[in-house]
């Protein structure tokens, strides 16, 4: 005798349960969505808005300038300067938080034989630091006077530079402070694209008597270069970002604006100096130059992609 | 009462059919199996019943209800998942009851659902064990176990043996048989095996391309495919097709003819070119001479019978038989007539069966 | 060949070696420099240890700064941002992953590009919002804006997508809501990775420097323990460098510790963070 089924009863109509599903959609997504709304898109919308103003950020007063906070920035030193530091910025900063990590990821993870824990485990701490603190202890540790790099470079016969008042050796100070803080970030970022080659193909290239330096080209890299490439891409846009702490607190753009990039320029615009117009001018340049960054590296990543 | 039909029903992923003007009734209390090739469109046929695939057009009946917009919790089915879909972080015990606790059921009932379900499947020994504490064939039990307690009227499930070795699949197919006799359910099954599906299905619904092409008894789909590539899914090694002529009463296969008996003259009437079909178990061969003679190539020792591939000019034929056979013995092809199959050779449809 | 690699072992490992003193020097040399008085710090060249132990430093700091009042104000600023942007992270990805709706793939790319707008361009205009609300100098006016971050949505999505969606439809098909299903099944599954997530969520709002500044400049009773190691260092310049020590100490201890406890953990989360879609 088969057991009777009983019918369910109280079934929801169709349409309370269709409502229901879009009802659970939206409450899901909605908190996320009001929070992105208000603090994300409605300051990129009323940084371009602003950008076609002239205001100081408290007079009840703003002058509709259109195009001129744009085209003023092109004749501006100071915007010129900044976007030729910033240059050396990014070049300083991928040397040394894109390229070494990359390189000794590699060591890390397919080189040597032991201690990978240990020193994965140490190189990373420093990412978990405020550049707040990574910005004060460096301060002393360069300060000309009695820094133990000064004490180190006097036992050689050199006499410590200042550092932070220095053009030219300023960037590198800052962007130093910054890769010492980023560099385990990328470093473990990289090792974990690094460890997932596949061990026969490298086994394979042993057989083959191919050399480390070999197997990093022709393997490595390929197999690896969609990690690399967003690597790529943060170390320019999160890296300018990270070097405002240290800016802010030890050169604020000084000497003479020698220190200072895009990212802080829009700072100085509109705190110290309070052109919002021209900093809100100055905010959509370096969103666009970002944003096209990012759609570069989104494109790219399609074609470097080897995996099925 | 628990019957389910499809009216019509396409259903496209952006510009993608997936399934193309269904329609389909599944009585209530059988077991309709959804048999064909990956991507035909069976599982996304089982997922709407579900509710877990929405539906572009047409309509969805369950038990004499339109469906189509009720969320998959409100259908009450119950769902075999082809991984099946244990939760890693709750024990066995727990993986069955949880859904009753959703749907509030008493805990008395839930109990002995719970008892009468372990003791069915032989699991009471693994009510505390986590899912990677059990064997893969244990895991389809649990996954079966939690589908039975739902006491639900449809029981769906989506290839619930494919990750079972040969062996375990031929017991749990007898299994999932028992089950149903049980709790008499309305059953579909999808899969792309044809032995699950001629074993299990009152009824096989087989899909080709996003459409069903024959959906009847497991003796009718065998015995009387309604084109060529259900002659050919079904059968194992598939069935023999070539393209033949006729001629003054006469069939060519290639160089060599023989005669067509009068009922099937009467069938062809009319047709020059057609799709010859015959299944590799209802070929004969012998050193007698017959229709066609043939040329063996080669022999295959499959344990209790043999495939034997041989030519008729220059097409290649299987036949399983337990006889021997020697390798470029010279043999002749008798056709069994009453075992043969015709099919339109541009519409690959069947043309039909004489009277005998 | 086996030989020849194993001969640059010592070659790998120095360089190891040179990169773990290079970043533990800098470390060490601030904890040290805490425990040394001013004339020591000034005259100790490159040697490391105290030659006389001090806490003075630690004693002037708590004397002069309500240190306890900016650690209890970046803690709660901590909390309110781990816990709102896991909540939030965590809807929005199962919906993300286990609800079919229309352009949910440019949903997600929207979020996934926010995380490239610079701080300084919202800077204006969250500041005017924040204002408006009158949060101004408030300790959930300086959260608010980093709940603003996608690399919440970004990683659990990923997570999410390592459980076959047919758990969750097995769950949505025995009536179970998405709220629970949510809580009950994806939940526990990624407890490791909702913890390191969360570890980090904390840590970076603890360390948060920006907002902090702009938000509770003009109240420095409302100061975190980063701005208040800001302002304290430029105040006091020279004759802050042993005191200044010992506040990013104090400052480096609640991440160290966190590290300590769930290092494995963060740093595989890390190591998984790369870019697979």
């Amino acid at each position: 005798m088969p057991k009777q089924i009983k019918r369910e009863k109280g079934r929801p109509s169709p349409l309370a349960s269709k409502v229901k599903a879009k009802l659970y959609i939206a409450a899901f997504l909605l908190p996320s969505l009001i929070i992105f709304g208000v603090f994300m898109v409605y300051p990129v919308l009323q940084n371009v808005e602003l950008s076609f103003y002239s205001w100081n950020m408290v007079s009840p007063n703003k002058n509709f300038v259109g195009l001129k906070n744009y085209l003023n920035l092109l004749s501006d030193a100071e915007f010129l300067q900044a976007l030729g530091n910033t240059g050396v910025y990014v070049l300083l900063l991928l040397l040394m938080i894109f390229v070494l990590p990359y390189g000794v990821a590699y060591i890390l993870g397919q080189l040597i034989k032991k201690g990978t824990h240990f020193y994965r485990a140490v190189l990373f701490f420093p990412s978990l630091l405020s550049f707040v603190v990574a910005a004060v202890i460096f301060n002393w540790i360069l300060n000309p006077l009695s820094g133990p790099l000064a004490e180190l470079l006097s036992l050689v016969g050199i006499e410590s530079p200042y550092w932070f008042r220095t053009p030219g050796l300023v960037i590198f100070a800052l962007s130093f402070i910054t890769a010492w803080r980023s560099f385990g970030y990328n470093l473990i970022v990289f090792l974990g694209a690094i460890v997932e080659v596949p061990q026969e193909m490298i086994e394979a290239a042993r057989l083959e008597k191919a050399s480390d330096w070999t197997i990093f080209w022709q393997i490595i890299l390929p197999l690896t270069s969609p990690t690399a490439l967003f690597v790529f891409i943060m170390t320019i846009t999160f890296g300018l970002s990270y070097v405002f702490t240290p800016i802010n607190i030890l050169t604020q753009g000084g000497p003479t604006q020698a220190s200072t990039n895009i990212i802080y320029l829009i700072y100085q615009y509109g705190f110290d100096y309070f052109q919002t117009g021209r900093a809100a001018a100055t905010a959509i340049v370096t969103l666009v130059i970002f944003m096209v960054l990012v759609v570069i590296q989104k494109k790219l990543e399609k074609k470097v992609h080897y995996e099925n | 009462m628990n019957e389910i039909v499809f009216k019509n029903v396409c259903k496209n992923y952006g510009n993608v059919e997936v399934i193309k003007d269904l329609n389909l009734t599944i009585p209530s209390g059988q077991r309709l199996v959804l048999l064909g090739p990956s991507g035909c469109g069976k599982s996304t046929t089982l997922r709407m019943i579900a509710g877990l695939e929405s539906i572009t057009s047409g309509d969805l009946f369950m038990g004499g209800e339109r469906v189509n917009d009720l969320e998959p919790g409100d259908r009450n089915v119950a769902m075999v998942f082809q991984n099946y879909a244990l939760y890693p972080h709750m024990t066995v015990g727990k993986n069955i009851c949880f859904g009753m606790q959703i749907s509030k059921v008493p805990k008395e009932e839930r109990e002995k659902r719970l008892k009468e379900a372990l003791e069915i499947l032989g699991l009471e020994p693994f009510r505390d064990r986590l899912p990677r504490e059990l064997s893969g064939g244990q895991r389809q039990r649990v996954a079966l176990a939690r589908a039975i307690v739902k006491r639900s009227p449809y029981f769906l499930l989506d290839e619930p043996l494919s990750n079972l070795d040969a062996q375990l699949r031929t017991t749990a197919r007898a299994e999932l048989v028992k089950i149903h006799e049980v709790y008499q359910p309305t059953f579909v099954y999808v899969t792309h095996d044809q032995v699950e599906a001629m074993t299990i299905g009152h009824q096989i619904a087989l899909m080709n391309e996003n459409v069903i092409q024959q959906m009847d008894t497991p003796d009718v789909i065998y015995n009387r495919p309604v084109n060529t590539f259900v002659g050919k899914f079904i059968g194992s090694p598939s069935m023999n097709i070539v393209t033949a002529w006729l001629d003054g009463g006469r069939i060519y296969l290639g160089e060599t003819s023989a005669p067509v008996p009068e009922p099937w003259l009467e069938k062809l009437e009319g047709r020059t070119e057609v799709k010859f079909g015959l299944r590799p178990e209802h070929v004969q061969l012998s050193e007698k001479e017959g229709d066609f003679p043939c040329q063996v190539i080669y022999v295959e020792n499959h344990g209790s019978r043999k495939c034997i591939s041989f030519q008729v000019g220059k097409e290649s034929y299987y036949m399983m038989t337990e006889a021997d056979f020697e390798t470029h013995d010279q043999m002749w092809l008798h056709i069994n007539w009453r075992r043969a199959h015709f099919f339109d050779a541009q519409t690959q449809r069947n043309v039909g069966y004489p009277q005998w | 060949m086996k030989t020849k690699t194993k001969s640059k072992q010592w070659l790998w490992h120095l360089i190891l070696l040179i990169l773990v003193l290079l970043v533990a020097y800098p470390l060490l040399y601030m904890l040290c420099s805490s425990f040394k008085s001013l004339k020591e710090i000034y005259n100790a060249g490159l040697s490391l240890l105290p030659r006389e132990f001090t806490t003075e430093n630690y004693d002037k700091v708590f004397s002069s700064l309500p240190i306890l009042r900016f650690l209890a104000n970046s803690l709660i600023i901590a909390l309110i941002v781990t816990v709102f942007k896991m909540a939030t992270s965590l809807l929005a990805s199962y919906a993300l992953v286990f609800m079919n709706f229309k352009h949910r793939d440019a949903m997600f790319y929207f979020f996934t590009m926010t995380m490239y707008v610079p701080f300084t361009v919202l800077m204006i205009p969250n500041y005017l919002t924040i204002n408006k609300l009158g949060l101004m100098s408030t300790l959930v006016g300086v959260a608010l804006p980093q709940l603003a971050d996608a690399m919440g949505i970004f990683r659990m999505r990923q997570a999410m997508r390592t459980i076959p969606k047919s758990l969750v439809e097995a769950a949505r098909v025995d009536r179970v809501g998405h709220m629970t299903a949510l809580v009950r099944i994806v939940i526990p599954m990624l407890r490791p990775a909702i913890i390191a997530q969360s570890m980090i969520f904390f840590i970076n709002s603890w360390n948060e420097y920006f907002w902090p500044m702009l938000i509770l400049r003009g109240d420095n009773t409302s100061y975190t323990l980063t701005l208040a190691l800001q302002t304290f260092m430029n105040s006091e310049s020279g004759s802050a460098w042993g005191t200044s020590m010992a506040l990013a100490t104090i400052t480096t201890l609640v991440p160290l510790v966190l590290y300590l406890f769930t290092q494995r953990y963060i740093i595989s989360t890390f190591m998984s963070s790369g870019i697979k879609e």
